[in-house]
């Protein structure tokens, strides 16, 4: 049974302009001790559906739809109260699930040492003393690798640099030992050689605490590295899903193909021409119940315009939404 | 070899932060003696991490800094000291394009006035209907369409306002376009369209390109040379292809192995090199080899002195380890 299964889940938000579908009808399991990468441009939808999953979605926004599980046990907003709901979340959020964000300076406190910080969770969730979770934030911070935790803890945020930060960040989120971790974009805020270190503690980690990872990120580069099962967003939808292998040697939905033929890769010799996908991605405010990818695809047909495309499945983990998969258009029938 | 385009003779640029009342006045060596040379119709991608000093350089390039020491020779000119109508020559010939498309557009002006201030500047028409003219054709040349000459910067998506800023940049025909960071704020779809522009543009021109980014796969893919900054040091500079496949440089060689590349296969067998530590503080920079610190393959010799930027094979690297 998958670890975090989210089964049709819709997020709007309410602007003066009108709704915004953020997240539209997307479906995604996510299995014990895997890495799934979610992959998408800004607006695309990928973290406000783990923002709604977490729980933490800004006052205008609502889920009009949807299923979500974790191990087994249900979270989906609209079956309960308010009330109900917040108290089944703040006994889930940073113990069974954590969330690692993207700007480590504004997610901790500027005027709180790492310790009050990191005890925090530790204390919320368990049922020990402040001396046992003091030694236990040491033990995790030794375990992020962070040096000389004993005297670091006593310090100030400033008083770290960003990836150190981002260390810490990722000891607060592994506190209460999560069965899933959500990272949203963690290593965009860092350089290279920081977020090769970030990513290599991410992967080792991954072996040793067996909890699911969910990245968000806009990187290729960077879920090719670390992923096991990627998911393309577009749009608000999941457009397509597979195995890190599936989606870059045999991309099916056209946006996938685009995407992999607009990034440089820079183990090629010879140089390649960068093939950028034409238009810019679609406004969601008010968006028709139809591909979402249309506008900008090369190969539109006319019932593009008409319809949601159906799930098409290659393998068990390998699926897809084109009306280009349907067996009618490989005919070449358009309609 | 044809005449450089753009000479940089021990450029240094040094902040002053701090002081006050009593107080001690620390100096930020951002850029610390670097030399290069750029020619005409070449990409030169800068690269490096947060704070090595590769904005600084280029914004020293195009006078928003002035230089604490160095020369810097425009088309054989040093530009250090200009001033009068030589000045208006050199922002003619040379111009930037910014990082955030959104606060680099005025927002009160229209795309048209956007583009037609420099002609207005250094009088480069003589009628309002030839400066129209050639806005229209900037902007078509940038792939925008004429008829949004009189639309307002906010009409437009991050990708086609930083076209606007281009369309800007090559209003008055420089030789010399400094880029930093253009493409940084772009989403992955919207990049390769900017990037394949200022191709066209380079190929339809033959202007040169400073091309400062972090995002090493891109820079490899547009420059024809890449130098790699650390700390406000220049540390190797070498054609593109063969500085990638061949570094020499430990911190090169760092560098490169951290780029994550979108293949998995690839990406899963690559031996990377994990630097350990963080950048030291340009206030207080080690002694001698400034990478010493982080270096797997650090010497004695490397913290009595630094290393000069010498020519090794056909590239050019700063390190005792090339030392016959």
């Amino acid at each position: 049974m998958a670890m975090l299964d989210i089964k049709n889940l819709s997020t709007e938000f309410v602007t003066d302009d009108g709704i915004v579908q953020a997240v539209r009808d997307v479906s995604i399991q996510v299995e014990k001790g895997e890495i799934l990468g979610i992959v998408g441009e800004s607006g695309s939808g990928k973290s406000q559906t783990m923002y709604t999953v977490m729980g933490l979605l800004a006052s205008n926004g609502r889920v009009s739809e949807g299923e979500i599980t974790i191990d087994g046990k249900d979270i989906s907003p609209k079956n309960y109260s308010k009330k109900e709901y917040d108290k089944i979340m703040s006994d889930i959020r940073g113990n069974e699930m954590a969330m690692i964000f993207q700007d480590p300076m504004t997610f901790l406190n500027p005027v709180l040492k790492i310790e009050t910080q990191l005890i925090e969770p530790i204390l919320n969730h368990n049922d020990i003393s402040k001396k046992e979770a003091i030694e236990r934030a040491i033990e995790l911070m030794r375990r992020v690798g962070i040096p000389s935790p004993e005297q670091r803890i006593k310090q100030y945020p400033f008083q770290f640099s960003g990836g150190m930060r981002q260390r810490i960040i990722i000891a607060m989120a592994l506190a209460c030992n999560p069965k899933v971790i959500i990272a949203d974009e963690p290593t965009t805020a860092l350089d290279v050689t920081i977020q090769a270190q970030v990513l290599d503690l991410i992967a080792n980690l991954k072996n040793e605490i067996d909890s699911s990872i969910i990245m968000i990120t806009h990187d290729l580069g960077v879920v090719a590295s670390i992923c096991d099962r990627i998911a393309i967003m577009y749009g608000g939808k999941i457009v397509e899903t597979g195995t890190a292998r599936e989606i870059f040697y045999n991309p099916k939905h056209p946006y996938t193909k685009g995407l992999l033929s607009c990034i440089a890769n820079p183990e090629d010799r010879e140089k390649k021409e960068l093939h950028p996908i034409p238009g810019s991605p679609p406004d969601l405010l008010n968006i028709g119940n139809w591909c979402p990818f249309v506008d900008r695809c090369e190969n539109a047909m006319k019932v593009c315009k008409k319809s949601m495309p159906e799930k098409t499945e290659f393998s068990n983990t390998h699926s897809c939404m084109c009306w280009l998969m349907h067996p009618l258009a490989k005919e070449g029938n358009g309609e | 070899m044809a005449e450089p385009i753009l000479k940089l003779d021990g450029l240094k640029v040094y902040f002053n932060i701090g002081g006050g009342f009593r107080r001690k006045k620390d100096i930020v060596k951002a850029v610390d003696g670097i030399s290069l040379e750029i020619f005409p119709g070449e990409t030169f991608g800068l690269v490096g991490e947060s704070g090595c000093g590769k904005s600084t350089t280029g914004r020293a390039i195009v006078k928003i800094y002035e230089p604490t020491d160095g020369k810097i020779y425009v088309s054989g000119k040093d530009i250090t000291k200009i001033k009068g109508s030589e000045l208006k020559q050199f922002k003619q010939d040379v111009q930037m394009i910014f990082q955030d498309p959104y606060a680099s557009l005025n927002p009160r002006m229209t795309v048209g006035e956007i583009i037609k201030e420099p002609m207005d500047i250094h009088k480069i028409y003589q009628t309002e209907k030839e400066k129209e003219a050639r806005v229209r054709e900037l902007l078509e040349l940038v792939g925008l369409k004429p008829d949004h000459i009189r639309r307002y910067p906010h009409e437009f998506s991050g990708g086609q306002r930083q076209r606007i800023g281009i369309a800007r940049t090559l209003a008055l025909n420089p030789k010399l376009v400094v880029c930093d960071e253009p493409i940084s704020a772009l989403d992955v779809s919207i990049q390769a369209q900017v990037i394949n522009l200022l191709e066209k543009i380079q190929a339809e021109m033959g202007i040169s390109y400073l091309f400062i980014a972090h995002d090493l796969s891109m820079v490899k893919h547009i420059s024809d040379r890449i130098g790699v900054m650390y700390l406000g040091n220049l540390v190797e500079i070498g054609d593109s292809d063969d500085l990638y496949h061949n570094p020499l440089h430990p911190y090169t060689e760092a560098l490169l192995s951290s780029v994550p590349i979108p293949d998995p296969d690839v990406a899963k067998s690559k031996e990377r090199i994990i630097l350990q530590g963080e950048l030291p503080s340009p206030i207080d920079p080690p002694s001698g080899c400034v990478f010493r610190t982080r270096c797997p393959k650090a010497m004695e010799k490397c913290s009595q002195c630094k290393p000069e930027l010498k020519k090794v094979k056909d590239r050019m690297v700063a390190c005792f380890l090339y030392d016959e």
